[in-house]
């Protein structure tokens, strides 16, 4: 019987110790997340192909995120998954994953950590799209 | 059977299953890919740990080189190098624990710190910001991992424990 609370004790502080982490990380989320932006806006998108050839597009918009002004604009096509647009093809180039292939987002040359459709925009940024070898 | 035909066949046997459980975690991974961040890695690897103990880690190995060779050997890949085996270790630490809640909870927690643990090679490659700024946007994907590792590990823990200690007598029996 004493056994039995002590075990039943150490399920509930542990239940408690997820739960309390859950509502932690939940708050470091939505306390760093990037806000969007309303209103008008212009970006930058620079496509690197593989030939290293380079196109610059400029896009006025009012929507909120990078990958539906992509969408919008019919610059890139791809496969809806869970985390959003998986890029497959930009400016009628596709990405071979057979050869390790793949479209890399960079905003002023710096890697994101999402995918285009949770990238949110804000007016004057500068994006590139650069299709890499190797994962 | 002599002596050495007996170690023989035992080492055999040991390769044999180290391969066969690196395979099944493979496929495990494989199979649920298709669903973000649920996978039955982190359950097996909890119920591996508590039969075969420190064999998990030539599991484990073989399992990460697998993932390498078929995905690239990317910076995420230097993640793998040392997270199953942190939860290996937990295990190890916890073995006595026979409650399914606990190791659910164990590995729902293992999961909530998965993006954190990943984030490692990003502090030495980017920095504090480059680590912080790749944790914090999966957060949402790290709590998924949470609850999917929590679900799965409360589901198959006992019946999956209770199949590989029979296989494992099986097996004994047999030597």
């Amino acid at each position: 019987m004493k056994t039995e609370t002590k075990n039943i004790k150490k399920i509930l502080i542990a239940m408690i110790v997820l739960l309390v982490m859950i509502a932690a990380l939940l708050g470091i989320y939505q306390f760093t997340k990037k806000a969007t932006v309303t209103g008008a806006k212009t970006i930058t998108v620079d496509v690197i192909h593989k030939d290293k050839s380079m196109n610059t597009f400029t896009y006025h918009t009012d929507r909120e995120y990078l990958g539906e002004v992509l969408k919008d604009e019919n610059l890139v096509q791809g496969e809806e998954g869970a985390y959003g647009l998986f890029i497959t093809c930009v400016d009628n180039e596709t990405a071979d994953d057979s050869n390790q292939e793949w479209w890399c987002i960079t905003k002023n040359n710096e890697m994101l950590n999402t995918s285009a459709d949770q990238t949110p925009i804000a007016d004057g940024e500068k994006y590139e799209l650069t299709l890499t070898v190797g994962y | 059977m002599q002596p050495n035909q007996n170690d023989s066949a035992n080492k055999i046997m040991q390769i044999v299953t180290i391969g066969v459980l690196s395979a099944i975690l493979l496929v495990g991974q494989l199979g649920l890919a298709f669903l973000p961040n649920i996978e039955i890695v982190s359950t097996l690897i909890i119920l591996y740990t508590q039969i075969y103990k420190k064999q998990v880690f030539s599991i484990i190995l073989i399992f990460v080189l697998l993932e390498g060779i078929i995905f690239g050997f990317g910076i995420w890949w230097i993640s793998y190098l040392y997270i199953w085996n942190i939860l290996a270790l937990i295990v190890l630490i916890f073995q006595k624990i026979d409650s399914a809640v606990l190791w659910a909870v164990i590995s729902g927690i293992f999961g909530l710190l998965f993006g954190a643990l990943c984030a490692i090679p990003y502090l030495i490659s980017g920095g504090p910001g480059a680590a912080f700024a790749y944790w914090s946007a999966g957060i949402p994907y790290d709590i998924l991992h949470c609850c999917g590792n929590f679900a799965l590990t409360l589901i198959l823990y006992k019946p999956l424990l209770q199949l590989l200690k029979y296989l494992q007598t099986t097996i004994e029996q047999n030597k």
